[in-house]
């Protein structure tokens, strides 16, 4: 039987991830550089995220396909 | 303003209160014709929801410094049950599922149903506002989306994406709350009546 570790590895198929997958530069519990509000969007009252501390990612789905290899 | 205590340093297992960051769920995992999918859903935050004596049994279970072996598995956990930690801004937009495709009720923070939520009266949500050297946003738990992971899997990615752990008190609090929240009746609306 082959070894699952290697499941992924050498057969995975590119190009089935998950658009939320290739997100270029939002990293989960990384720090982000944000365009700093207008005075005119303060004044709407958005609710200003803050980015200077973890917690700003949002749960995202990923989705792996792969042959399995071996027998 | 904070809402909690936490200590920044992990116990040699898992334990309840635990803060993990990028903790992943399975959604399914399906074989069609030689290829295999995973579904999973990476969640930023999840908070450790299993009894904590349940725990540290499993920890002395596996940890045991005696050479003896337990006599037997009794005391085995297979999972560990966590709840997710939301940014709380994003919560309040009903925004905080929008990368899964999902748009939720947006809760407004200046108004009473957002007020009772940051003082933990709304029983579905657990409002964590966290001291300032925590890195971590002001977050709501949301009891709904409990889900389990494996001890294993757990165990393994502790020692990377441990954050913190809630202090006693605000742990049992937090625990307290979700065995109400989960034990609740629901009761069947009897002014409907039934076809």
């Amino acid at each position: 039987m082959s070894n699952p570790r290697h499941l992924f590895s050498s057969e995975y198929t590119k190009g089935s991830v998950t658009s939320s997958e290739e997100a270029p530069t939002l990293q989960t519990g990384g720090f982000v550089k944000v365009p700093i509000l207008t005075a005119e969007q303060q004044a709407a009252n958005i609710p200003r995220i803050d980015t200077t501390r973890y917690g700003t990612g949002k749960p995202r789905r990923i989705i792996i396909r792969g042959r399995i290899s071996g027998g | 303003v904070a809402n909690i205590n936490v200590k920044k340093k992990r116990l040699k297992r898992i334990s309840q209160g635990d803060i993990f960051r990028n903790v992943e769920c399975i959604e399914y995992v399906a074989e069609k014709r030689g290829t295999i999918e995973v579904s999973k859903i990476e969640f930023p935050f999840v908070v450790v929801l299993t009894q904590d004596c349940d725990l540290e049994q499993d920890g002395r279970y596996k940890n045991n410094p005696a050479a003896k072996p337990p006599s037997n598995d009794d005391k085995k956990l297979f999972s560990v049950l966590v709840a997710p930690l939301y940014n709380a801004e994003h919560v309040f937009l009903g925004e905080h599922l929008a990368d899964l495709g999902l748009k939720m009720a947006s809760i407004n923070k200046s108004k009473t149903e957002g007020k009772t939520l940051m003082q933990n009266e709304r029983p579905r949500y657990h409002f964590l506002d966290f001291p300032t050297d925590i890195p971590v946003v002001a977050s709501v738990t949301d009891f709904k989306h409990y889900f389990s992971v494996s001890v294993a899997y757990l165990e393994k990615i502790r020692p990377k994406n441990f954050v913190c752990r809630l202090s006693e008190l605000y742990r049992e609090d937090l625990s307290q709350r979700f065995a109400a929240y989960l034990a609740r009746i629901g009761l069947p609306d009897i002014s409907v009546p039934h076809k």
